[in-house]
Parts: C-alpha cells; sequence; structure tokens
C-alpha cells in the first residue's frame, strides 16, 4: 500500500459516507465512530467536527420540569456519573447545578459583571493550568486542529483564499460528478476524477493521482506524523461532497461510477493542486516557513487565528485594528478571559451556598458536570421512557379464538403504527410488521424505466431481479408518453439553446404562469387536470420465474444480434441476413472465421465500443440468470417472510402486504419519505412480488412440506400506503371470486375508516393542517416544505408480538418489528437477520434524525428555501457550497425548535436472553451498534420473567415479570 | 464661506486628526460641525451646488471615507463616516432638502451610534467582528439596527432616499450630480449592507452570550424610529407633490 492510501485510511472512517439525494439513505454520520462506545465517541466528534452532539441543557431542563424526564432517574444517573469521578458527596450541588444553574451558565460570564466583581487569584492560576491559556503555543494548537495552510494564511493576513480554493473545487467536482443536470456535460469523463482534472486544468503530470499528492505534499513540506490530521483537514472542508465520493467509490454497482470514475485520492489531489496553486505566490506557501513565521510572532498569529474563528471579542479586534502591540493585546485578552472563567466559577458558586470545598475543588466538580451533562440529561430522557413503556407494554389481550378475515402486513416504518391500531381495533384484523423489503432483497426493473432499483436496506446487494413488463395494450400509454415526451424535449431544448430562451419567455412564459398560479392558489384543481394529459401506466405483471437456460442464452444473443444488427447496416449500408449477423457475432464471440468480408474498422468498432466480446456475452448470461426467482427460492423467501412475522398458522381469509411510498411535489427530499428498508424506494414492488409469490398453488405444496401449510381460499393481496395521505391502495385483485370480493370490500371500508383516523390524529401536529382536505393538499403543494413529518420523532421499535403492545396508542413513534422467537430456530436465525436488516436501518435513521437534531448546520441540510440541486446527486446553499448531508430543518424542527425528540433508539426485544446474545453476536453489523450502546437495548426475557436493559455491557436486571406475556 | 463650509461639512482634513484623540466622540463633534455648517448656510445663504472644486473635494472625501468606513467593522468609527460619505450632497442638495436630509441622517447616525454602545456595554467594544447573528439572539437590538441600516443603504421609502430621489427629480442633473450619485449611493449602499450582513444577519457566534436592549433603551430607539418616520412622511408628501 503506498505511503498516500496509507494515510487516508487511516482517518477516512471519520468522514460520513452521504449516498446520492434520489435514493435518500438515512445513515448515521457517524458511523466510522461505531467502534467506539456512544458516550466516548460524542466526545470525540464533538471535537472533530467542531459541533454539538446533545441538545442545550435548556431543552432537557425544560422536559424534565414537564415530567417527561423523571426525577428519581435523573438522579440515579447523577450519582453514577458522580461516582465514577469521585464527587458522590457533592450530589444535591450536582443536581442544583444541573436543574437551576446549568441553565444559565452564560449568563454568569459577562462583562458587565466582571467590572463589580474582583476574581480569586488562585483559581485563575488553576484555570490557567488546565486550559488553552497555558501559554501562546498551546492557544495557537488549541484553535487550529485541522487547518489547512491556506487558512493559516487567510487567519493571518486578512486574506480570502479560502473563498477562492473551495469555489474551484465545488466547481469541478460538481461538473465532474454530475449526473445530466447539466445540458453539456464534461469531456472526458470516463477518464477518471483526476485525469479529467489534469485536462481541466492543463496539468502536465504524468503519474497517478497519489504521486501527485506526494509531489504536493513535498512541496507545502508537511510532517510525515501530520499527513494523516492535513487529509482530515482537508476532507472535513467540504465533508458533504467527500462524503458523496467515498460512497461512489464504495459502490461497484452504482452506474456513474462505473462510467466516470472518482474516488477520495483523487478528490484530494484536486483539492491540494488547488491549494497550491492560489498559495505558492504567498510569502508562506509551506508548513516551515509558517512554523518560521509563528516562531517570531506567536502573539500576533495566536490573535489573528482567534479573530478569524470569530473567538475575538470586539475590543481585541479593535485593538488590533488600531496597531496596539500584539503582546499587550494577547496578554490583556488571556488575563480577561480567565478573569471571566473565574468570575463565572464564583458567582455560580454563590448560587450554591452547600458546597462545602473551595474554589478549586469547585472548579473541578464544574468541569465534570459540564462535561457529562448532556450525556447525563440524555439517558435519563431515554431512562425515563424506558421505564414508562415497560410498565405499559403488557396486557391480558389473547388472540382471537375465530378466524380472521384479513391480516394487514405492514412496513415495521413509524407511519403504519395509528392504521394498525385502528384496524385492530375496528374489525377482525391483526397486523404484523415486517421491513419493507420483506426479507427479500431484489433489483426491480420498472416498466418504462431503464434502471435498476435495488430493493433492499443499503447494506444488502441483491441477487434476484424482477422485471415489470405490460399485460395491457400500449397504445393509449404510448400515445400520451409520446406527446409529453416531445412536449418535454421541445421546451427543453428552447430552454437550453443557447439563442431560444428569451424568445421562448417573450412567447410562451405566459403558459407556465398558469402552472405557476395554478399549483399556487388552487392545487388540487390543478393536480386534477393535469393528471389527465400524465400517461397512464398500463396493467403490468412481474417475472418471478426463473429463465431457462435455452431462454437465456437465446435473449444474451438477441441483444448482440440486435446491435450488430443496427451498427452493420449502417456502416455496410445495407441489410444483413441473420446467417451473416450470426456468422458476425460467432467470429467475434467465438473466435470462428467468417465466411465472407467484413470490414476491420467494422469488427474493431463492434468489439471495443459496442463491447460485442465474450466476456460481455457471459456478462449477459449471468445478469439474465438473476432474473426471476427458482422455485426453491420462492419458497425460501415466503417462508422466511412468514417465519419472520411469526404468521404460521391460522390463515385469515385475506393477507394484505402493504409497501409504502410518498407523494409530495417539488421536493427533493421525496425519497427520504419512502421506505428506508427499501433503500429509499417505494416498497410495493417487494409487496406485490411476495404476494405473487404466495398465491402460486406450487409454491403452497413444497411449504406444507416444510411445516406451514396455507389454506386454498387463502389470497394474498399487495396494496400501497402513501404515508403523506394516509390512502392504501390494493392490486392484483382481479384474483379474488364474486365471493370474496364482497368481503374484500369489507376490509377497503374498514382500511378507510382506520385511515381517515389516522390522518385525523396527524392533523393534531402538523402545522396549518386543519382537515383531511389540508393533508391532501400538502401533497400537491410545491412550496409545502413540509408534505409529512415523515420519521420524525421516531423513539423506539418493538421486536415481538403485536399482542404485547395492541393496547397502546404510540402516536407513529415506533418501529413496530412483528417477531416470535418461538418460531425461531436455535441459532437465532431469524432474529440475527432482523439484527443485521431492519435493527441497522433503524438506528441509522434514528441517529440521522438525532444529529440533525441536535446540531443542524453541521449534521443537518439546513433550510429547505436556501436549497438548490446541484448535478442531481444532492442540494447544496445557493450557487456553490458544500454538498447538504442530512435532514432539513423542516424535517426535524418546528419554528425553529425541536419537533423530533433526539434520543438513541430504544430496542424493545422480546425473546430469551440467551437467544438474543446469539443473534448480537453472530451479527457483525449490529454487534458494535448494540454493545457500544448506539441503541438502548431493552430485553423482555418472558421464559424467565425478567426484563434486562443492557449498559455498559452487561444486561441488568430492571424488572420481574408478575405473569408471564401471552 | 465656502472654504470654511468645505471643512465643516466635508471634514476636510480635519477628521483624520481628530478621529484618534477624541476616540468614540469623534461622530458628536463631526455631527456639531454638520449642523454648524448647515446653520451658516442657512444664515448666509450660500450656495455651493455651483462650487466645483468645493463638489469635487467633497466626492474625494466621500470616496477616501468609503474605503476606510469598509475597512472597519466598528460602529463609532462608521456613524462619522457616513457622515462624510454623504458630504457631497450637502453641497448640491437645495437649502430645505438639505435641512431634512441632515436630520434624517443624524437621527439615524445617532440610533446607530447607540446601537454601538449597546454593543460596547454588552459584549466590550461598539465593533461588530464576529458577532453576527443578532436578528435572532437580540431580536429588539437586530431589528432597530436593520431599520438604520436600510434608511442608510437609501432603501425607499425610508427618509435618505426619499430626499435624494426627490433632489434628483428635481434638479437638473449633470455630469457632476452622475457622479455624486454614483460615489454617495455606492458608498452608503455597500457600507451599510456590510454592516447589515456581517452583524444582523449571518451565523450567531456560539462564543458569545447575547443580551437584547433594556426597556428604556428600546423606548428610546423607538423615538428616533417615530421621528424618521415623520420626516419620512414629511418627504413622500413633496414626492407627491
Amino acid at each position: 500500500m503506498t505511503m498516500v492510501k496509507e494515510k487516508l485510511n487511516y482517518i477516512k472512517e471519520v468522514v460520513p459516507k452521504y449516498w446520492p439525494i434520489g435514493n435518500f439513505i438515512h445513515h448515521n454520520p457517524l458511523t466510522g465512530f461505531e467502534k467506539k462506545n456512544f458516550r466516548e465517541a460524542l466526545k470525540l466528534a464533538k471535537d472533530i467536527f467542531e459541533a454539538n452532539v446533545y441538545m442545550p441543557v435548556n431543552y432537557y431542563v425544560s422536559l424534565y420540569e414537564d415530567g417527561k424526564i423523571k426525577q428519581h432517574i435523573l438522579e440515579e444517573n447523577l450519582a453514577k456519573v458522580l461516582k465514577e469521578h469521585g464527587l458522590s458527596e457533592h450530589f444535591h450541588e450536582a443536581r442544583t447545578f444541573l436543574i437551576e444553574i446549568s441553565p444559565r451558565w452564560e449568563s454568569f460570564r459577562s462583562y458587565k459583571l466582571a467590572k463589580e466583581m474582583c476574581p480569586d487569584e488562585e483559581l485563575i492560576e488553576f484555570l490557567k493550568s488546565k486550559s488553552q491559556f497555558k501559554d501562546t503555543r498551546c492557544l495557537i494548537e488549541h484553535n487550529t486542529k485541522y487547518f489547512t495552510l491556506y487558512e493559516y494564511i487567510d487567519a493571518i493576513f486578512d486574506t480570502d483564499k479560502k473563498e477562492l480554493i473551495e469555489k474551484d473545487i465545488i466547481e469541478y467536482i460538481s461538473r465532474f460528478l454530475d449526473q445530466e443536470q447539466t445540458t453539456i456535460s464534461m469531456y472526458q469523463r470516463h477518464l477518471g476524477m483526476f485525469n479529467t482534472f489534469k485536462l481541466y486544468e492543463g496539468i502536465d503530470f504524468e503519474g497517478t493521482a497519489e504521486e501527485f499528492i506526494e509531489d504536493i505534499l513535498k512541496k507545502l513540506k508537511i510532517k510525515e506524523d501530520k499527513i494523516s490530521d492535513y487529509f482530515l483537514a482537508h476532507l472535513l472542508k467540504q465533508a458533504g461532497w467527500a462524503g458523496f465520493i467515498k460512497y461512489r467509490e464504495s459502490d461497484d454497482y452504482y452506474y456513474w461510477q462505473q462510467e466516470y470514475p472518482a474516488s477520495l485520492i483523487d478528490y484530494l489531489a484536486v483539492r491540494l493542486y488547488y491549494e497550491w496553486k492560489y498559495i505558492k505566490n504567498e510569502k508562506i506557501n509551506n508548513f516551515e516557513e509558517l512554523e518560521k513565521f509563528i516562531q517570531e510572532n506567536k502573539e500576533f498569529v495566536a490573535l489573528k487565528i482567534l479573530k478569524y474563528k470569530n473567538k475575538l471579542p470586539p475590543k481585541y479586534v479593535d485593538m488590533l485594528e488600531n496597531g496596539i502591540s500584539s503582546k499587550e493585546t494577547l496578554k490583556k485578552y488571556v488575563s480577561e478571559e480567565l478573569e471571566l472563567d473565574a468570575l463565572q466559577i464564583q458567582l455560580s458558586k454563590n448560587e450554591l451556598p452547600t458546597f462545602e470545598g473551595d474554589l478549586i475543588e469547585y472548579a473541578r466538580f464544574v468541569e465534570v458536570l459540564k462535561e457529562e451533562e448532556g450525556f447525563i440529561w440524555l439517558k435519563s430522557l431515554e431512562d425515563s421512557y424506558i421505564e414508562t413503556y415497560v410498565n405499559e407494554f403488557f396486557s391480558s389481550s389473547k388472540a382471537p379464538k375465530d378466524r380472521l378475515l384479513a391480516s394487514l402486513v405492514m412496513c415495521i416504518d413509524v407511519r403504519s403504527e395509528a392504521i394498525r391500531r385502528y384496524m385492530e381495533r375496528i374489525g377482525p384484523y391483526d397486523t404484523y410488521g415486517i421491513a419493507g423489503f420483506l426479507r427479500m432483497p431484489i433489483t426491480f426493473i420498472e416498466f418504462d424505466k431503464n434502471h435498476e432499483q435495488f430493493l433492499c436496506p443499503a447494506i444488502i446487494k441483491p441477487n434476484n431481479v424482477i422485471f415489470e413488463l405490460p399485460k395491457d395494450n400500449l397504445e393509449e400509454y404510448k400515445s400520451k408518453k409520446g406527446f409529453t415526451k416531445t412536449l418535454k424535449k421541445v421546451l427543453n431544448d428552447l430552454k437550453n439553446n443557447p439563442y431560444t430562451p428569451f424568445i421562448t419567455v417573450e412567447a410562451i412564459g405566459w403558459l407556465f404562469g398558469i402552472n405557476l398560479f395554478g399549483k399556487t392558489f388552487f392545487p388540487k384543481q390543478v393536480d386534477k387536470f393535469f393528471a389527465k394529459f400524465r400517461p397512464k401506466k398500463p396493467k403490468t405483471i412481474y417475472m418471478i420465474d426463473k429463465l431457462s437456460d435455452e431462454e437465456i442464452e437465446l435473449f444474451a444473443k438477441k441483444v448482440h444480434f440486435k446491435i450488430i444488427e443496427e451498427v452493420a447496416s449502417n456502416f455496410l449500408k445495407r441489410g444483413l441476413t441473420e446467417v451473416e449477423i450470426e456468422n458476425i457475432w460467432k467470429h467475434l464471440v467465438f473466435g470462428e472465421s467468417l465466411s465472407f468480408d467484413v470490414p476491420k474498422d467494422l469488427l474493431e468498432k463492434l468489439k471495443n465500443i459496442y463491447n460485442i466480446t465474450k466476456e460481455d456475452y457471459e456478462f449477459q448470461k449471468r445478469k439474465l440468470s438473476q432474473v426471476g426467482f427458482s422455485l426453491d427460492e420462492q419458497v425460501m423467501y415466503l417462508e422466511n417472510f412468514l417465519k419472520t412475522i411469526g404468521l404460521v398458522k391460522n390463515f385469515p381469509k385475506f393477507v394484505l402486504i402493504v409497501g409504502h411510498g410518498s407523494k409530495s411535489d417539488n421536493n427533493p427530499f421525496e425519497s427520504a419519505l419512502d421506505c428506508g428498508a427499501c433503500g429509499g424506494n417505494v416498497s410495493f414492488p417487494n409487496a406485490r412480488t411476495m404476494c405473487l409469490i404466495a398465491n402460486r398453488k406450487e409454491v403452497r405444496e413444497k411449504l406444507k412440506e416444510r411445516g406451514i401449510e396455507i389454506p386454498d381460499d387463502v389470497k394474498f393481496i399487495p396494496g400501497l400506503h402513501n404515508t403523506t395521505t394516509d390512502e392504501i391502495t390494493f392490486e392484483d385483485t382481479e384474483i379474488l371470486t364474486e365471493e370474496e370480493e364482497k368481503l374484500f370490500a369489507k376490509v377497503l371500508d374498514d382500511i378507510k375508516f382506520a385511515t381517515s383516523r389516522s390522518r385525523e390524529e396527524r392533523i393534531k401536529t402538523l402545522p396549518y393542517t386543519e382537515t383531511e382536505e389540508d393533508i391532501f393538499i400538502k401533497s400537491m403543494d410545491w412550496s409545502e416544505p413540509r408534505p409529512e413529518w415523515g420519521l420524525s420523532k421516531n423513539v423506539a421499535a418493538y421486536v415481538g408480538k403485536r399482542e404485547s403492545l395492541k393496547h397502546l396508542s404510540l402516536y407513529n413513534r415506533f418501529f413496530m418489528v412483528s417477531y416470535d422467537w418461538k418460531v425461531d430456530d436455535e441459532k437465532a436465525s431469524i432474529l440475527t437477520s432482523l439484527f443485521s436488516g431492519p435493527l441497522i436501518v433503524g438506528e441509522w435513521i434514528n441517529m440521522e434524525h438525532y444529529f440533525s437534531t441536535v446540531d443542524n448546520e453541521v449534521f443537518g441540510a439546513g433550510s429547505k428555501v436556501y436549497h438548490n440541486i446541484v448535478s442531481k446527486v444532492g442540494v447544496f446553499y445557493g450557487n456553490y457550497s458544500d454538498l447538504k448531508i442530512g435532514l432539513p430543518t423542516q424535517t426535524v424542527l418546528l419554528e425553529d425548535k425541536p419537533y423530533h425528540e433526539p434520543v438513541r433508539l430504544i430496542v424493545f426485544l422480546e425473546a430469551p436472553l440467551d437467544l438474543a446474545l446469539k443473534a448480537a453476536q453472530q451479527s457483525s453489523l449490529a454487534n458494535p451498534v448494540i454493545m457500544n450502546e448506539w441503541i438502548r437495548l431493552v430485553l423482555i426475557d418472558e421464559k424467565e420473567g425478567k426484563i434486562y436493559k443492557l449498559e455498559d455491557g452487561e444486561f441488568k436486571l430492571i424488572k420481574e415479570l408478575e405473569c408471564c406475556i401471552v | 464661506m465656502e472654504i470654511l463650509l468645505l471643512i465643516l461639512l466635508a471634514g476636510v482634513p480635519y477628521y483624520l486628526l481628530v478621529e484618534k484623540t477624541l476616540g468614540k466622540y469623534t461622530f458628536f463633534v463631526s455631527a456639531s460641525l454638520l449642523v454648524l455648517g448647515l446653520m451658516l448656510m442657512l444664515l448666509t445663504g450660500t450656495d455651493c451646488s455651483q462650487n466645483k472644486i468645493c463638489i469635487l473635494a467633497a466626492i474625494l472625501t466621500s470616496v477616501f471615507t468609503t474605503y476606510k468606513a469598509l475597512k472597519t467593522t466598528n460602529l463609532y468609527k462608521l456613524t462619522n463616516y457616513f457622515i462624510f460619505i454623504n458630504s457631497p450632497v450637502y453641497f448640491l442638495f437645495s437649502l430645505e432638502y438639505f435641512i431634512y436630509f441632515t436630520f434624517a441622517l443624524l437621527i439615524t447616525l445617532l440610533g446607530t451610534y447607540l446601537i454601538g454602545s449597546y454593543y460596547e456595554k454588552n459584549y466590550g467594544s461598539a465593533n461588530f467582528y464576529g458577532l453576527g447573528g443578532l436578528a435572532l439572539e437580540a431580536p429588539y437590538a437586530g431589528l432597530f439596527l436593520r431599520i438604520y441600516l436600510i434608511n442608510l443603504a437609501l432603501y425607499p421609502p425610508f427618509p435618505n432616499a426619499v430626499f435624494l430621489f426627490n433632489s434628483m427629480l428635481k434638479d437638473k442633473l449633470d455630469l457632476i450630480w452622475y457622479t455624486v450619485i454614483i460615489v454617495f449611493f455606492f458608498g452608503n449602499f455597500f457600507v451599510a449592507m456590510k454592516i447589515l450582513t456581517n452583524t444582523v444577519f449571518g451565523k450567531s457566534n456560539k462564543n458569545i452570550f447575547y443580551v437584547d436592549l433594556e426597556p428604556k433603551e428600546k423606548l428610546f430607539h423607538t423615538v428616533l424610529n417615530v421621528a424618521l418616520l415623520v420626516i419620512g412622511i414629511y418627504g413622500l408628501k413633496e414626492v407627491l407633490q
């Protein structure tokens, strides 16, 4: 491994991956830290990202005052932390400090009060010895962690290099990474990011990107042991772009990466090139020069850096402006800062008269509390939820004796909770929750779409491909599609041609006004009107069976034959017979001799440009062999599905498998509202595929041999839940008999009622929504930044039987995963797969919401109002900025206050302790997440009648069950 | 008389000399001299609008002051500089507009100066460097400073803009007028916008504990704003006539 790669690998983990916005993947921005304990990782992340990792104390205090954080729990957690630090004797003072003093902490640090009080000299000395103010060197180092050389120059000499450098970098990478947003693409992108960059900037360099980096590092004279940190400093400057490139680099299946490869090394080469370009002519252009300058002007540099970081109070900025000596200014600044720190401690101590100990002891006490208070509050909030729910879960509800009319199987997504609850309460129904991909990862190719959708969690790659093919007459669809396609093309051409936009606006601009005003003032009517022009998708079928070997060969050949026919006809200016085509093909693929004269140029073209080769033929065959499922696979997936949810007997008349997706207008984040377990896509194809499989006679017969008997009259019907409007629609109902249709009509009525109640519930939390009608309008309104709350406010996941929480209203805050440990095997296979799939997806969703709430500026995407789509990969602010990762403020905040309650995902798991331990050990993905407490695991062991909480690597008993759960 | 007026109204060359010695009080000296100049003009009826040397000197003062204003982030200094950024129009405006304009300007600058003293009291200096996000963190201070700056940036219908546009409509414009408008307009606009974007808007500074205006201060700024409103209404009436 080269030096550059080695150094980069060392820090690569810190940068969070960012998936393209079209398939928004909720993820933990601190995934790279998951190998560390949550509490320790957050301390580290706070330092690296200079971000908030907990909510402000005021937020927690208000939850405490509202009773959400329970007093005894707060006290327990506080006592534990105090014990860790040997401060147990100050328990009462610590509690008062957390609740009363800490929220006002900054108010004790006031210039006004400083004039009236005298600070304690001994305390000042103590604070100095512990702080960045120890000496000037320490002050500089403390404030320049992850500083690039151009930032030093900007800070010291008041230049704007950073602005110029970052702008150039963003301009290049956004053009290189473009996914057909622009009409004129960058030239020669297939050469890769670095090679294209060399052409772009006219760089005469023969070597690789790594050698190029090494070359610049030499020019910058960076010490060997600082290189990794310097790479990290560069990557953190535009963490969003770096994260996206990191994602591309890691996904071999990503089309754009295959076409136009990019890597973090290339990106670093680009960054370092621009850095060198803009600083090479400066007085200081390497770290040795910088070091020399700092040595000679320590105080001046320290002040300039403090000013650059907005840490220098205004009056010292004045002193700098007025040319007062740096030494004197810095001395004054340091002494005033220390005095203020000391006074802050003295003043706050005055409010704790019972604190026994001197000021220095108190300072140590405050230091511990300020460091740990975020975690104490967060854990107390989580523990309060755990205590509340654990006491509420179990009811004496029993499984019904009569046969149910329908079972509703929905995604574990929190937004299904209300509908499931209402359905269960109004009729002979039960409901199940399973991750939307139904434990059946598929690659889906939708009708009339050319791209693949991976319908499974982002961490899995599917092996089966499902094609959607039309069943109906396509005439009407084709004609409408043709019309809209032509219209779009004409408008695009007019818009993008350099000469026509002005005339276009003058001539037909008013037409857009109809859309603009219509969508703004009458969104419903306009949507209805335009729907008439949209081509309606015809009835379709899915190809769920495997192709035979002959069919595979035939189709693979056909693809090649078609290409040869078209290319050769154009080249030779005549039509080719089938024998001639086959002869050319056999020559190119199997090296057989040609029976007629074919120009060498044509053969070269077919081979090199159109890839008619043996390798491609084998590749096509391999791809085609992935289409559909074998019978065994179908049985296996259906069995997995049924066992996972625990539906293995007492089948109802209808099993309704409902996927979900969202609908909104003008919303780049729409896919964030789709199914997270399907890689940010709509999960309907998985539901439909599973129903098609489950309705097959031969599958049921084979399944019977494995011990699961599905009666013949049971019908599986696929549905789609629109989470924005809470409508559920069903397909493939033509398989129902007349009698069944009547029964199904009753189910539909009940679903209509349940969804209406769910909407009523949501009206209460959605701003500017008073009626159900408003909810529908939100899905069509292009000015609506918050069409739905999505997964905001998620707090917990329940993995177990539905009966345990059926009686509770959980207000769309729980991921509800159906699991019956009695159905699982001894190896805990089902639980292991739940840990590796849904649990990780849930944790990523939860952590994304957590960090986007605690520091939206660093981990979130900011306000949607300023977003512009860039390169079709994400959004940025204005006309250039870092790629915005995470969630927008409109998803997690309401009027600048947190709507989402940031807590770690509390996972309530109904399983015996040994089974849970086995599953946790087996799942390499979930193990660090569980053991390092990125989720809070609460284990309900009904076998032993005990409830445990995982804490500090141990399962601690929190409750004994009086009676066993049903 | 015209040379005396040049000294009083355009500060040539005194303001560079007194700035260091008088510190934050320079504004009051400059404002007093401006009012003195105004009274002299009133009493003597001197009209400098045709004295090209005076106007040229005032334009140079304005350009130089704009440059200086763009270099500083101290509100005390800036209030003083605004007097001189506007100096060419004192010579070009008709006496009546000169009076109203000067009143509106001085009221606005007094308000800005008081915001500077609020900065000094709460954050240690009238320098706003690094003190962003006032509109969110201290909404009242942010609101009042915003009004003053929008007035200084010559946004209609605030009085400064109204009197300028009135004069442009009523006077016969020549090359000097055009030059003055460019210098005057861009000078005021850029400097005011610089303050607006850096302290009223922008990111709030996590290292600073923000405090808003006290009730007494709010009341005083409200009075200043009412005065500005009255002058503005008068100016609008003039436009409509």
